[in-house]
């Protein structure tokens, strides 16, 4: 038992054995904006237009081959149906790593947290007996898959998709982005 | 600098034969990570927490100790939360949330959907500068409203406002901020805090009394040999605005000859000579009271180590109305395969668990007398024995305990408070009545077995299992504690650029007796805690995420108090 477990754990370290352990935090850095789609996954959608965002995000590298990233974005979420009010402002922040696939360099896959703070348009509507009057914010998780097409010199650009599950009650929240960037190194 | 063996480091303790620490909440002082015991969180200024080690019927925050000195007396307990223990040189921000906000709610359902509570945020940001000529600054600012949702009409009823905070409209229990300066050059270290704070605090009765402190400030010094903290208040209780309110002018304080953590020091002898103390000027309608309005308690701190092996330690001391005592003999034995065994006896004795908490709370025409008669005596026995081979670590310790006349309450009469909200109805109830003892013996046994594997400083796993029965003839505790409970986390630390905690925790039913008319029953629950840290050594920073209380239901685990969610928060700090 003790010979498998520690074969268990030697297999798990070989997964970042594979380079030098010596630090390179920070040694690169990019800087990154991003403009996409914004889909609502569940019924959320039934009140809520799908929409657009815009993001800036700042990329590090951090240890082995893991890339940090750091986001803040925005996006209007425009009501339809039976809600009152016009909109709602949407700013969200993410905070995870990228990790390039070995096989697939560099395509990436990333994961992270996320939080979102939101509050109602009310200057065409009216947001009585909203949730949404004052600032609500909430956090949750997101996983992407980030696609370099074209590099040169210092800049990049690619594409990435998004899923993020948001903590939300009663049900979670989920949605999925889809943007292109455009991002050049800092140093 | 006096090291403050609170209950904090005591869990930091607990787990260092481990080599780990538990996953950390919001604040200081929170303990609803903890899971070897009964831990039952009403909101973070407040919580029943009974490690299984202790012995005894009562909680460990109703219990005063010398090494308590400079934790915050809230009512008649002693309190980690807020601290006002200056952190280490850096500058660090907090963010978190009861997760389960109300964000889709309007575009799902057209507005608030019935029956769902909104979760609350927790926010903090400070620093404290590096030393220049010894001198430093700092401040600090950190609310957490947790808990807060699942009474706040009734709270609000009492203030008649919703900004009862430094900031925000959700009537968080803690609210703080604070700035000072300090001065430290080897061993001599001292500081002067003064800020602006509210907090709820959790009476007797079952009444949340709020309290704004405006200012309060606090002085402290260490040397080897000496130590001293005084602070100032000036509080306003609000039992309603308006119409029933009183101010309390307070300087609290202690010093203390001979050096910190004597206990622990290995010398053949140590004394320590300390004065604690207190003294208030009320005026208006205050909600409690203290008898003379003052308390002056001078005790005596000792250690010996006759041999390496045994060791003494206690401390007694007496305000003259009232007098605290508690002694310990441990002794260890040889190592014998890798195994350390310790077993000791424990003796407490006292006329109050807490002689510098209030004496009296009044509520409406009642006076609830907050200190019984007669003495407590509480006796321990324990065999600890915990070993290491290899890879793996395995203990155990087994303990029995016998008390009489352990403080409970007697209960005259119950009343309840009651408010509408949009989706249904708050209800509190309160009580009156005495603290009163119970005068037979009652016997606890209890056990706990804990294994660990570990791998080189990357990874750690550990698990444990406890239990504890407690018997008497008269069962008019204010808590039964939990009987049995179980955990098991892992720790992840890759090349300390990575880390990654998690602790996954079951404990069994425990019961509130007499806060309610029937007895509360607090269901056993499953926990899940876990945090992901980004690490840079080379600039000192950590990003860290983490995550409480998940899977478990939602539930109330204290009468009045507010329900304990699965919380995220996520914090930065940049050490210097």
């Amino acid at each position: 038992m003790k010979k498998f477990l520690l074969a268990v754990m030697l297999f798990g370290a070989s997964l970042w054995a594979k380079t030098d352990s010596t630090s390179v935090e920070f040694d690169h850095a990019s800087l990154a904006l991003e403009g996409g789609a914004l889909y609502l996954l569940d019924d959320a959608g039934l009140n809520l237009e799908d929409t657009y965002y815009g993001l800036w995000e700042f990329d590090y590298t951090f240890f082995r081959d893991l890339i940090g990233v750091v986001q803040m974005g925005y996006a209007y979420l425009t009501t339809t149906g039976n809600v009152a009010y016009h909109g709602i402002h949407q700013v969200n922040g993410r905070i995870g790593v990228d990790y390039p696939l070995p096989f697939v360099k560099p395509i990436a896959l990333g994961a992270g947290f996320s939080c979102v703070w939101m509050r109602a348009d009310d200057e065409s509507g009216n947001t009585n007996g909203s949730s949404l009057t004052d600032n609500e914010s909430e956090f949750g998780f997101y996983a992407r898959l980030n696609l370099p097409i074209l590099n040169w010199d210092k800049w990049r650009v690619g594409a990435r998709v998004y899923f993020e599950r948001l903590w939300t009650a009663p049900e979670t929240s989920e949605t999925a982005w889809f943007g292109f960037y455009l991002q050049r190194n800092l140093w | 600098m006096i090291k403050q063996m609170n209950l904090w480091m005591m869990a930091g303790a607990l787990c260092a034969a481990f080599a780990t620490a538990d996953i950390l909440p919001e604040t200081e002082g929170m303990l609803d990570t903890r899971y070897d015991g009964t831990f039952l969180t009403a909101s973070p200024t407040y919580v029943y927490d009974r490690s299984s080690q202790m012995g005894g019927i009562h909680s460990e925050s109703e219990e005063w100790s010398p090494s308590k000195v400079r934790d915050r007396i809230l009512f008649n307990r002693v309190s980690g939360t807020p601290s006002w223990t200056p952190l280490e040189p850096s500058v660090w921000m907090s963010v978190g949330n009861e997760i389960g906000d109300l964000m889709y709610q309007d575009p799902r359902h057209g507005g608030w959907s019935s029956g769902n509570e909104n979760g609350t945020p927790m926010l903090e940001a400070g620093y404290r500068s590096k030393s220049y000529s010894g001198i430093w600054t700092t401040a600090r600012y950190f609310q957490v409203d947790h808990y807060s949702v699942s009474n706040w009409k009734i709270r609000s009823k009492m203030v008649n406002r919703m900004d009862y905070s430094i900031f925000g409209e959700n009537l968080p229990y803690q609210s703080t901020a604070y700035a000072g300066f300090g001065y430290s050059s080897g061993s001599f270290e001292s500081s002067l805090l003064a800020g602006h704070e509210y907090l709820w605090i959790f009476a007797e009765s079952g009444r949340w009394l709020p309290v704004e402190y405006k200012p309060r400030a606090e002085a402290r010094f260490d040397t080897k040999y000496l130590h001293g903290n005084v602070a100032f208040e000036n509080a306003e209780y609000t039992v309603l605005a308006g119409e029933h309110v009183g101010n309390r002018k307070e300087i609290s304080g202690s010093i203390k000859l001979g050096e910190d953590s004597i206990a622990k020091k290995k010398k053949l002898w140590n004394l320590g000579l300390g004065v604690a103390f207190r003294a208030v000027d009320d005026s208006g309608s205050m909600p409690v009271g203290i008898k003379d309005d003052y308390v002056v308690f001078p005790y005596l701190e000792y250690s010996l180590r006759p041999t390496d092996r045994l060791s003494f330690a206690g401390f007694i001391g007496t305000s003259g109305r009232e007098f605290s005592s508690k002694d310990s003999v441990n002794l260890e034995f040889p190592e014998v395969v890798g195994a350390k065994t310790n077993v000791g006896f424990k003796n407490h004795v006292a006329s109050t668990l807490n002689p510098l908490g209030e004496d009296y709370e009044y509520l409406d025409s009642d006076t609830i007398h907050l200190r019984a008669d007669g003495v407590m005596q509480l006796h321990r026995a324990y065999l600890d024995v915990q070993g290491r081979a290899g890879y793996f670590g395995l203990g155990m310790n087994i303990a029995g305990w016998f008390e009489k006349g352990a403080e409970t309450f007697n209960v005259e009469s119950y009343s309840t408070d009651e408010a509408n909200i949009s989706s249904g109805k708050q209800n509190v109830t309160y009580r009156t009545g005495d603290v009163e003892r119970i005068d037979s013996w009652i016997k606890g046994f209890s056990g706990e077995a804990n294994v660990a594997f570990y791998y080189k400083k990357m990874f750690l796993l550990n698990a444990r299992a406890g239990f504890e029965r407690i018997d008497g003839e008269e069962e008019r505790f204010e808590v039964n504690p939990v009987e049995e409970w179980i955990s098991i986390g892992a720790d992840w630390n890759l090349w300390n650029h990575f880390k990654i905690q998690h602790a996954w925790a079951y404990r069994s039913d425990a019961q509130w007796n007499l806060r309610t008319e029937d007895p509360y029953v607090v269901k056993g629950s499953w926990y899940w805690d876990a945090s992901f840290s980004q690490v840079f050594p080379e600039y000192g920073i950590t990003l860290k995420g983490t995550i409480l209380h998940a899977l478990g239901k939602h539930r109330m685990l204290v009468p009045n108090g507010g329900r304990d969610k699965t919380r995220f928060w996520c914090n930065i700090v940049k050490t210097f």
